[in-house]
């Protein structure tokens, strides 16, 4: 079953180590999003199985953009990636409806992991 | 300006060093900023609010910042601060921040972060920063690296 992606990050850089830990992982990505606003729109426009979710954005953070994709489907697969792990935020993600927090640094096993298990949810 | 503000920022540069660039650090000994000083060449700068606010800054020389974000990208040789390696230097300080806060959450302090600016240029002077810093220079194998900590706790 191919599983398809949208990374979310204002980073280049992570963006691109994201998506390779993604490709190797066995996933397809399907797009990348910059911003919250550009989430919300690659969401819409690419219908991705799972989204990972960067929080610390310009324009708009990530979970502001996780809340949106929330309301625009319930059963939206969002997985936050972000260096802000700290309890607040990662019980603020959780109860917006993340599926998981993934805290930066990350070794690329956790990555595919997550994506694994909520892949199967 | 409490020195207590100032370790997790340490602590946690010395580990996502040794962690995302296979780099070991040794701290240096921390000292007052002068405020008159320029910055360095390459500089991270992310702005703080929360219980505790201000801007905490990583600055480096350029062959160092070359070097670091290499070693971020697999040895990869940097030739130029194109966009993927200016946003290599910013994840860098957004996730040295981010664990730094992190630990200052569970020390009573929760703040949040901004994303990172990546300012180049030869004699940096920032004119906004009315808080005084505190730097600490970090040895590494690539040079050195000095995080600036300017930060003083939000009144209620």
């Amino acid at each position: 079953m191919s599983c398809r992606i949208l990374i979310v990050d204002d980073a280049a850089f992570m963006r691109a180590t994201l998506k390779d830990v993604i490709i190797k992982g066995g996933f397809e990505v399907v797009g990348e999003a910059v911003n919250g606003k550009d989430a919300i729109d690659k969401y819409q426009q690419l219908k991705p199985d799972i989204v990972t979710m960067d929080i610390t954005m310009p324009e708009m953070d990530g979970l502001d953009a996780l809340k949106s994709i929330v309301e625009i489907n319930a059963a939206a697969k969002v997985v936050m990636v972000s260096a802000i792990g700290q309890q607040s935020n990662v019980l603020d993600a959780v109860k917006s409806g993340a599926k998981d927090f993934i805290v930066k640094p990350f070794q690329p096993e956790r990555v595919v992991e997550a994506l694994k298990k909520v892949a199967a949810l | 300006m409490k020195v207590e503000y100032v370790n997790p920022f340490i602590e946690s540069a010395v580990a996502v060093l040794q962690e995302i660039a296979g780099l070991k650090s040794e701290r240096r000994k921390l000292q007052l900023k002068d405020p008159d000083s320029p910055f360095r060449d390459v500089d991270a700068i992310l702005g703080v609010i929360g219980r505790v606010h201000g801007q905490v800054i990583y600055g480096f020389d350029e062959p160092t910042a070359k070097n670091v974000v290499s070693r971020m990208m697999m040895g990869a040789e940097i030739l130029e601060f194109d966009e993927m390696a200016r946003s290599a230097l910013g994840e860098l300080g957004n996730i040295i921040t981010g664990k730094a806060s992190i630990a200052l959450e569970s020390a009573g302090y929760p703040i949040e972060i901004s994303p990172p600016t990546l300012v180049m240029a030869e004699n940096v002077r920032i004119s906004s920063l009315k808080i005084p810093m505190i730097v600490v220079p970090l040895e590494t194998e690539c040079g050195l690296i000095d995080i600036y900590v300017g930060l003083e706790e939000t009144p209620d």
